[in-house]
């Protein structure tokens, strides 16, 4: 069954190397693969030693990595956006909708919305039998999956809204005996719907263990280990699990400091890759590291 | 004969014509509170603009396109700001 790996953490601990790891894993085992960066700061070119861009790109059989381009995806839907409304609102001149537009590319939302829609896609993607997600750090990466929850939230408080004011207009319909309204008549009700059914979709896919793991990386220091708790915390509150915790670049015989993770995260499998001089740079080498990864709890 | 149909006619459009006028007396209150209540609907989805908090941007972006004819009352309404108190009085006001 198709699987999503969504690899989170602190910048800086590994998530591109982890992630590159999990996809070469997954091909050794059969499985088509799907490599994706959602970091602005991409590193996959580094990784495997080409380019790469917005469109999957065939590495080796059964790998394919993109680079999606979280500010192109953005600024694709303010375009979107600006011809929609440009046709509606084209006699409201004092409006000025191109300028609104300019400035609205900056206005707070735009980036976690935009990296929405990059993880939307890879939810989408049929023709992969595993997709691997390289996540920017934390705090834009808790961002975009809280998105949804928070959506949610004002969504439901809108739908009651119009529920309200569609029954009072009928109300004054039927007094008037006029032919009422079904809330479904309602475009802006409808629209409402069709937003809660998608951001519903896309929550409950983040909730859903069968098809989305979220993997949290870390090294051996504390400040790693601090920002971890938070994320935690984050996940917690927002119902989402922590499923596999990989400790990178491991010196393999620090015990205190794999209690300290067992007994943070009781109900994670703990891993561990261990620290190497080798720079990680190709395929052989990840493969190597794939070999190299050690489950601490059972 | 004529003259009392002609009558009777005119009687039966003056109770129609009074009926309906008493039947939107009726609703004006409520009328005026979905106004209101829409206002308040628009308020919520722009009020970003004026520093009240908000949804998320892209919440307001996809509902947009359908709320032109709202927008505009809201527009309206907050350059008759300084008459709400009249406007609720003109309503609640008569006998």
């Amino acid at each position: 069954m198709k699987k999503t790996y969504i690899y989170i953490g602190k910048g800086g601990v590994g998530k591109s190397t982890c992630s590159s790891i999990g996809a070469i894993k997954s091909v050794n085992d059969g499985d088509k693969t799907l490599l994706d960066s959602l970091d602005p700061a991409h590193n996959l070119h580094d990784i495997f030693g080409a380019t790469f861009t917005n469109k999957p790109k065939k590495v080796i059989d059964n790998l394919y990595i993109r680079e999606s381009d979280i500010t192109k995806l953005g600024k694709e839907y303010m375009k979107s956006m600006q011809r929609e409304l440009k046709g509606i609102y084209h006699y409201q001149q004092a409006l000025n909708i191109d300028r609104y537009f300019s400035i609205l590319k900056y206005a707070p939302g735009t980036e976690e919305y935009a990296s929405l829609m990059a993880l939307e896609r890879c939810f989408a993607e049929k023709k992969f039998d595993n997709v691997f997600i390289d996540t920017p750090p934390t705090a834009l990466t808790m961002k975009t999956i809280a998105l949804p929850s928070v959506n949610l939230h004002w969504i439901n408080s809108l739908v009651d809204m119009r529920q309200e004011i569609v029954n009072k207009k009928n109300t004054i319909k039927n007094i008037r005996k006029e032919n009422t309204e079904l809330l479904e008549e309602d475009p802006i009700f409808r629209q409402l719907m069709k937003m809660k059914k998608r951001y519903e979709i896309l929550n409950a896919k983040l909730k859903d263990d069968a098809a989305v793991e979220f993997v949290l990386i870390l090294n051996e220091d504390e400040l790693s280990f601090s920002e971890s708790l938070l994320i935690k915390r984050e996940m917690d509150e927002l119902k989402f699990k922590l499923h596999r915790i990989i400790i990178n670049k491991s010196t393999q015989n620090n015990q205190l400091f794999y209690d300290k993770i067992i007994k943070a995260f009781p109900s994670s499998i703990i891993q561990h890759i261990p620290s190497s001089p080798i720079q990680v740079t190709s395929i052989e080498i990840l493969k190597k590291f794939s070999s190299e990864i050690k489950t601490i709890n059972k | 004969m004529k003259f009392l149909r002609k009558v009777y006619n005119e009687v039966k459009g003056f109770i129609i014509g009074f009926n309906q006028a008493s039947l939107y007396k009726a609703t004006a209150q409520i009328e005026y509170e979905v106004s209101e209540m829409e206002n308040s609907f628009t308020l919520m989805l722009f009020g970003g603009a004026i520093g009240l908090p908000s949804p998320p941007l892209p919440v307001c972006l996809d509902l947009l396109p359908l709320m032109g004819n709202d927008l505009e009352r809201m527009l309206l309404r907050a350059s008759q700001t300084g008459n709400g108190l009249s406007e609720l009085a003109s309503v609640m006001g008569e006998p």
